[in-house]
């Protein structure tokens, strides 16, 4: 290579004229003066220096080619997978495509435009808060592992597998919240740019989630050490998700249900092994909604610290305390209860964890939540953070916390297994036991016997109503809506002080429109 | 290693040299001295007086005196701008009056080109001097705003006045949407991409500006963008002259915003709710009585610049110096913010023996700037927030402590606060020297050499208390960048019997810069006592170091020919080489050619004496962009960072975005015509030009889809067309014995033109600004279209109540906001945006006005920029409830529409349907002005009466006055820096100042 640059340089010295007249009459001179040798020496050493002057060489930076060699090189990859997965749960926008919910809905005015649309049922491409991007950059992270994982000679078999793992269950957690959220979408599997992909169907999009599921489900540990421990995805966090993804199958669109037996099959395996996973469900409700990191009911969690240097958007969560807090007391009114939802949730230590009634502007003044600005009951679960004092809701308090996000709950196993072992095999009485143990920790009795297969699967989808309340992530109202196809039920029975629904929903309303800036990238979509 | 040796030796060959030349000469001298007059009789104050052959001389003082040593055999030549030169014998001469006549442009000047000096009559290029004494009476402390509206074709804007800020410079539009589209600023030689205000404007002496192919191929893949050629002040062979000045300017802020006050604001918010009593009425009275929050006013202050210069120059025949120091003070517009400046420059030429002339110029300029990110384009920006927050929350609580949160209006914290507790220094401190070597082989072949280097070396200390961020911390980075240049190239230059002129060069270059940084930084701080100055407290802590390089390897050539002084042709050719592309596409050649024909002097025009000067010119050639960043053919992998729940960072590396490694240059071919008429005996001067410039092969980087996890690919996709026409006229209106009037006036337009993009109909590769405000992207890249682009719902005013059902389908009600269904399918969405504006100037004009009356000095200087639009998103902001702007702050906006009140653009309050795009027509204005850049009124005592020597007082203003229908704070400022696929947007841009400057010059 340096050679041909050294013809290129002779190359343009007989090419120019110019120089070629210069140097004759340089020549002529030297006859006489002796010193203009020591310019044309000066001139040579300087034409002669074509050499690696022009290579280049990135030095600190990181490339693509072969970069996953070891255990550490693949734990490069799964760090920056779990940054993106922390940042795209980080704020209520996750959520803005969940808004349709009839336990949540928004104000009007201010600046929740984008979570009115979903609420009232409006919803455009140009929406700006739909967490797509966000999602996509979580299942790229993961096929950067996916695709490479095998490259990683020097590391272990079983690292490796990990490895895979790990990357599997965070692409079918993502590939479960997009497929939920936009049913047609891209299946990108690999790490292969491409301008005109089709949407693929709802069908591939769960086989894959499956298939990965399936694979974390073989490749992970049932317990991590170390750094991991409590927080990266185990073999039960595998199966457990595993069995609300066959749930999600029996219902529309796939309406495959076949899936509810394999549903309670994955649910039961997690129930019966709970004891080896570490999972159980927290005597107190209003345990789980502390700044306490960790809990025992969590089966797999986000988790943040938003001290971390160098300041990253992803390490810290700023879905508490601000998004449900009232406004007077300093909140941002991103979402809160609808009053038909809160006034049928059953009244208990659960509903009393779940709800904010008064709202306190200052040290003197105590609001019914009737006569607040919004008239709307609070959501107080992601509120509890450091430096936040319950007794003094007015004084200001930080909006970037450290809070953890619950993904999926024991108590999600609990209720999946309870609905499709019913709807598999009818409500027997370890279904009965799976609800009841929920219900009792809220407060409330045992489901009454004898009730029919569609009855009591009605009841637990209540239950999870009540106990998943506020759009939590894996179990937000609106996906059962969504599956049972409720929507236009429970958007009918919408309390007369609510936003208009000026055009009530349809079937075209389960499912989010594509951004338009993807669309405008790839117009096949 | 092996780059240092080559260095090294080179050194030493020059060392040698300069030993073996060092011959001594001698011979007898004398004092000469004399007056200098004009053909009216006026004095000539600040005429050259040079001995012919050496850079002995002097410069005649108020009264047009002079006095000099030279020898009988000498020949001395007398020169002012504007007028022919006169060179006299000395003989037995010791007193030498001389009258200088006016000459049309300075003919005869010599003027810096690529690489060398041509005559200005020889010129076939188009190229625009600008002389220190064009701009002296208007004082600045960046010397890009001296040219600002003086040289068609070239737009200058102050995007930010935050002090230190760096102005935009533009020569003939932009051609690169990728690379940058700076012009190459070359030092004394030195092609280096500095900011021009790294410079101290009392050191220049010239700016050459290099407008067309033939001008600056000879840069080769530098040249695209134009190409600003400064020469430093030097020495004259005389006793010492001492120049004192000082100007101090009061600096205020020109504009506010009409916003409302604290009680009409509370009762808009009651009525935001539904006509809830947040604010009661007693509440309210308390407010109209007692007011509220003028967040504008508190975080404005009135600011200052203080710009103080002393210089020292003179010498001997064979050495002369020019050394030079300065330190200037500023205080920002916006609190807490500032800048102070120490520079001292030292320019020493030695005429080492008769043939080896040798110069070497050393400057050194440290700088400290407080809190000088203006934060613009960013939702942290103070300026923005200070227009949204709610003026009904005081700045303190009755406590005494910050109110650190707005309950209604912004969700930003409270921006006096912000500003006056962030912490963000740079110290900087940059190095420039070049050595310069000429030596003249024969009379008719000269060998020179080159050398120079920029060391720079910055550091940035940040400290983030509770108060600016929920995290504290603290960081400090330092960086190092080396730029150095070697160039050498041999000129033959001869006159041929029969009136052939001819000049030839030849060389070759090589450059490089280097840049290492190291930056520590952490968070958490146990305690924030102790600023940025211990960042141990910080409990979680983090490094981080950088590394980046570029070279260019170069080989170049001009051949100049003249016949009979009428036909000219100039004809250069460059090959770069560079680092940033790989294997066969690191090298590239750059061509141009360029023909004068100077009519005036032909047979058949020598009796029509009504031209001085006429001149047809036309050039064409080819210069390049590099337009990526070294690396940029490399797919990086890119860096985050995440805790798993725990106080420790865990590094993490993917994928980000795609590599080609099969980029190249982008290549712009220029077309350049021109006229240059000189005629009423020299009185008016003008220079008439058209190009046009065609960008190909340019290099962008297309947005990949998100389902690729985003990020961007290089490609070398699409052409870029900018033409345009440019005019500038100058005409002494009074020329009389002490009254002079000289206008100069000149116009520009230019368009630009995207021509393809690839296979692509539409990219939109800008910048996002203010996400979370405005949440998609504002500029669109389309053929037919300019950069610069805004794309948008067009608004169509307000639903009114007889369209309710049409409205309906839509999902709106009256009194909701209207926008354009362009493909009417009754729903506003992505298919309905459109091209909504631009932000790209129609055309643009600078008039400047110098008149001296005896010992007065006026100058009046106006700049008109015409027909563009800016998106004002602080007026957004301010005029709508949307994302971080949570409430309305306006006072227009208060008049919203009720079902009484519908003739307004202002939609219902409290309306659960209405959509506010930020992306939309409703908030662009229209960003043209007419700015009186300069008024100033200078006078002159003479040494007669001022004991010490001669003395200039001066009163002035700049911005003193602007005619703009802008509603914001300032039309010229943006925020989005040098981008020009994003170009007037203004989320909190940083305004400019209206400065009113007292100035005192003193010589002796």
């Amino acid at each position: 290579m340096i050679k041909k640059y050294n013809v290129k340089c002779v190359a343009v010295l007989v090419d120019t004229d110019v120089l070629t007249t210069t140097f004759a009459l340089v020549k002529e001179k030297i006859v006489h003066m002796k010193k203009y040798i020591i310019y044309l020496f000066a001139l040579g050493i300087i034409f002669s220096s074509c050499s690696d002057f022009l290579d280049e060489d990135p030095k600190g930076k990181l490339t693509n080619s072969g970069s996953f060699k070891t255990a550490s090189d693949l734990e490069l990859g799964l760090v920056a997978m779990y940054n993106k997965v922390n940042g795209m749960y980080n704020e209520t926008n996750f959520a803005t495509v969940l808004m349709g919910g009839d336990d949540v809905t928004t104000r009007s005015g201010s600046n929740k435009g984008p979570f009115r649309e979903f609420d009232t049922f409006s919803a455009t491409d140009a929406n700006p808060r739909m967490s797509w991007g966000q999602a996509y950059a979580c299942v790229w992270a993961a096929n950067n592992v996916i695709v490479n994982y095998e490259y990683a000679t020097e590391a272990s078999e079983e690292e490796r597998l990990e490895a895979a793992g790990q990357a599997y269950f965070i692409r079918a957690l993502t590939y479960f919240y997009l497929v939920r959220g936009w049913n047609e979408l891209p299946l990108v599997t690999d790490l292969q740019f491409s301008f005109d992909i089709e949407k693929s169907s709802p069908e591939a999009v769960y086989e894959l989630i499956v298939e990965d599921l399936k694979n974390a489900e073989k490749y992970l540990p049932e317990a991590w050490e170390g750094v991991k421990k409590g927080v990266a995805p185990t073999k039960g966090a595998a199966k457990a998700q595993l069995a609300s993804v066959y749930l999600t199958m029996a219902g529309y669109p796939l309406k495959d249900e076949t899936k509810y037996a394999l549903a309670a099959q994955k649910a039961k395996e997690v129930i019966d092994n709970a004891a080896v996973y570490g999972y159980r469900l927290l005597d107190n409700f209003a345990d789980l909604w502390t700044r306490k990191q960790f809990n025992d009911e969590i089966v797999f969690g986000l988790f943040y610290d938003r001290n971390i240097a160098p300041w990253t958007w992803e390490n810290g969560n700023m879905r508490a305390p601000l998004p449900s807090k009232p406004e007077e007391e300093g909140g941002w009114d991103d979402y809160f209860a609808e009053i038909n939802f809160f006034n049928a949730f059953p009244e208990g230590p659960r509903k009393d964890a779940t709800f904010q009634t008064v709202i306190r502007p200052d040290a003197e003044t105590t609001l019914h939540w009737t006569e607040g600005v919004q008239k709307h009951p609070y959501y107080k679960k992601m509120r509890d953070m450091d430096g936040y004092n319950p007794d003094e809701p007015w004084a200001y308090v930080d909006w970037w916390s450290s809070r953890t996000n619950m993904v999926i709950r024991y108590a999600e196993v609990l209720l999946v297994y309870a609905e499709a072992q019913a709807m598999a095999a009818g409500p027997d009485q370890t279904a009965y036991d799976a609800v009841n143990v929920v219900r009792n920790r809220a407060g409330l009795e045992d489901l009454p016997d004898g009730l029919s297969k569609i009855a009591f699967r009605d009841a637990v989808v209540m239950e999870r109503a009540w106990e998943f309340a506020g759009a939590e992530i894996n179990t937000a109202r609106w996906y059962d809506l969504v599956r049972l196809e409720r929507v236009e039920e429970a958007a009918s029975n919408r309390h007369e002080s609510e936003l208009p629904i000026l055009n009530p929903p349809t079937k075209d309303d389960y499912f989010a429109p594509i951004p338009i800036g993807e669309k405008l990238i790839n117009p096949n979509l | 290693m092996k780059k240092r040796l080559t260095l090294l030796l080179h050194f030493s060959a020059i060392a040698i040299l300069m030993f073996f030349c060092l011959v001594e000469a001698s011979a007898q001298t004398k004092q000469i001295s004399g007056q200098i007059k004009d053909s009216y009789g006026g004095v000539l104050p600040g005429a050259s007086v040079v001995v012919q052959g050496t850079t002995t001389g002097t410069i005649s003082d108020i009264d047009g005196k002079y006095t000099l040593n030279a020898q009988s055999s000498d020949v001395l030549i007398f020169s002012f701008i504007g007028m022919k030169s006169q060179t006299i014998k000395v003989g037995d001469q010791e007193t030498i009056n001389v009258t200088l006549s006016e000459d049309a442009i300075g003919l005869d000047e010599v003027v810096a080109v690529g690489y060398g000096t041509m005559k200005r009559s020889d010129l076939s290029g188009a190229s625009t001097t600008i002389k220190a004494d064009d701009y002296k009476d208007m004082p600045t402390v960046d010397i890009a705003q001296s040219i600002q509206g003086r040289v068609a074709g070239v737009s200058i804007s102050q995007t930010s006045g935050s002090p230190g800020a760096t102005t935009k410079i533009r020569i003939r539009g932009g051609n690169s949407m990728l690379g940058s589209n700076n012009p190459l600023v070359v030092l004394d030689g030195v092609a280096m991409n500095i900011d021009l205000n790294e410079l101290n404007p009392n050191d220049i002496e010239s700016m050459e500006i290099l407008k067309d192919a033939s001008s600056t191929a000879i840069y080769g893949s530098r040249g695209a963008n134009g190409v600003i050629v400064i020469t430093t002040n030097k020495g004259q062979a005389d006793k010492m002259r001492v120049q004192i000045s000082s100007n101090y300017s009061f600096d205020r802020i020109a504009n506010t915003y009409d916003l409302l006050e604290a009680a009409p604001y509370a009762e808009l918010i009651n009525a935001m709710n539904s006509g809830s009593e947040i604010f009661s009425p007693a509440e309210i009275e308390e407010f109209r009585k007692k007011g509220g929050t003028d967040w504008q006013d508190e975080i404005f202050q009135p600011g200052y610049t203080s710009n103080n210069q002393v210089t020292l120059s003179g010498g001997s025949k064979k050495i002369q110096y020019f050394i030079s120091g300065s330190y200037i003070d500023q205080k920002g517009l916006l609190v807490n913010t500032g800048q102070k400046r120490y520079s001292v420059r030292s320019n020493v030429d030695a005429q080492i023996s008769e043939r080896f002339h040798s110069s070497f110029n050393v400057s050194v300029t440290k700088s400290e700037k407080n809190n000088s990110n203006d934060m613009a384009g960013s939702k942290g920006s103070s300026i923005w927030n200070s227009l949204i927050w709610s003026p009904t929350e005081p700045v303190y609580n009755a406590d005494g402590t910050y109110n650190i949160n707005d309950q209604y209006g912004s969700i930003a914290l409270n921006p006096y606060m912000v500003s006056m507790e962030r912490m963000n220094d740079v110290f900087e401190t940059i190095t420039m020297a070049n050595a310069t070597f000429k030596y003249d082989l024969t009379d008719k072949l000269q060998w020179s050499a080159i050398l120079g280097a920029e060391n720079s070396d910055v550091e940035y200390a940040d400290f983030t208390n509770r108060y600016v961020s929920t995290t504290t911390g603290s960081s400090r980075t330092y960086g190092n960048s080396l730029f150095a240049q070697l160039s050498t190239f041999l000129t033959y230059s001869n006159t041929f019997n029969g009136g052939h002129r001819l000049t030839a060069m030849a060389g070759y270059e090589q450059s490089s810069r280097t840049f290492k940084s190291f930056k520590a930084e952490g968070s958490n701080l146990i305690s924030e006592s102790v600023g940025y100055h211990n960042l141990s407290l910080n409990q979680s802590q983090g490094i981080l170091s950088d590394y980046e390089r570029w070279a260019l390897q170069s080989y170049l050539g001009r051949f100049a020919y003249a016949y009979k002084d009428r036909y000219l042709l100039t004809a250069t050719y460059r090959i770069d080489g560079s680092s940033r592309f790989r294997e066969d596409n690191k090298f590239s050649g750059f061509p141009s050619a360029a023909l004068g024909w100077r009519i005036s002097e032909e047979g058949f025009m020598s009796d029509m004496s009504a031209f001085q000067n006429l001149k047809l010119r036309a050039s064409w050639g080819v210069t390049g962009n590099q337009a990526i960043p070294p690396y940029g053919t490399m797919a990086l992998l890119s860096k985050s960072v995440y805790s798993y729940g725990s106080p420790t960072a865990h590094i993490g590396y993917s994928p980000v975005g795609a590599e080609n490694p099969y980029l190249k240059w982008e290549e712009t071919t220029q077309v350049n015509a021109g006229l240059d008429v000189t005629t009423l005996n020299g009185r008016l001067n003008s220079t008439i030009d058209i190009f046009k410039k065609d960008t190909k092969g340019l290099l962008q980087a297309k947005a990949l889809p998100a389902y690729n996890g985003g990020g961007k690919i290089i490609q070398n996709i699409g052409e870029i067309e900018n033409k345009g026409f440019e005019l500038m006229i100058a005409y002494d209106i009074i020329r009389k014995g002490n009254l002079t009037w000289n206008a100069a006036f000149n116009y520009s337009s230019i368009k630009n033109e995207v021509i393809s993009i690839g296979d692509e109909e539409q990219i939109f590769p800008g910048n996002s600004y203010g996400t979370g405000f405005l949440d998609s992207k504002t500029f669109i890249v389309k053929p037919g279209e300019s950069l610069g682009t805004f794309y948008g719902y067009q608004f169509l005013g307000l639903w009114q109540a007889d369209e309710a059902a049409e409205a309906a389908l839509y999902g709106y009600k009256p009194g909701d906001s209207k926008y354009e269904d362009l493909n009417g399918d009754k729903v506003i969405d992505g298919k309905d945006l459109q091209v909504i504006g631009n932000a790209l100037p129609d055309f643009s004009w600078g008039f400047n006005n110098q008149i001296r009356y005896k010992g007065f000095d006026i100058n009046v200087m106006i700049e008109g920029v015409h027909g563009r639009d800016v998106l004002n998103l602080g007026y957004a902001a301010a005029g709508a409830a949307v994302g971080d702007a949570r409430s309305i702050t306006l006072a227009e906006a208060a008049n919203a529409w009720t079902e009484n009140n519908t003739n307004t653009i202002w939609p219902a309050l409290n309306s659960s349907t209405n959509v506010d795009h930020i992306n939309s027509s409703k908030w662009l204005q229209d960003g043209s002005y007419i700015k009186l850049r300069n008024i100033s009124v200078a006078y002159h005592f003479s040494k007669d009466r001022i004991k010490i020597g001669d003395l200039k007082l001066s009163v002035s203003a700049q911005n003193l006055l602007t005619i703009t229908n802008y509603k914001g704070f300032d039309p010229e400022v943006t925020s989005t820096g040098g981008s020009d696929i994003d170009q007037g947007l203004d989320l909190g841009s940083y305004p400019s100042a209206r400065s009113y400057t007292l100035g005192l010059t003193l010589n002796f």
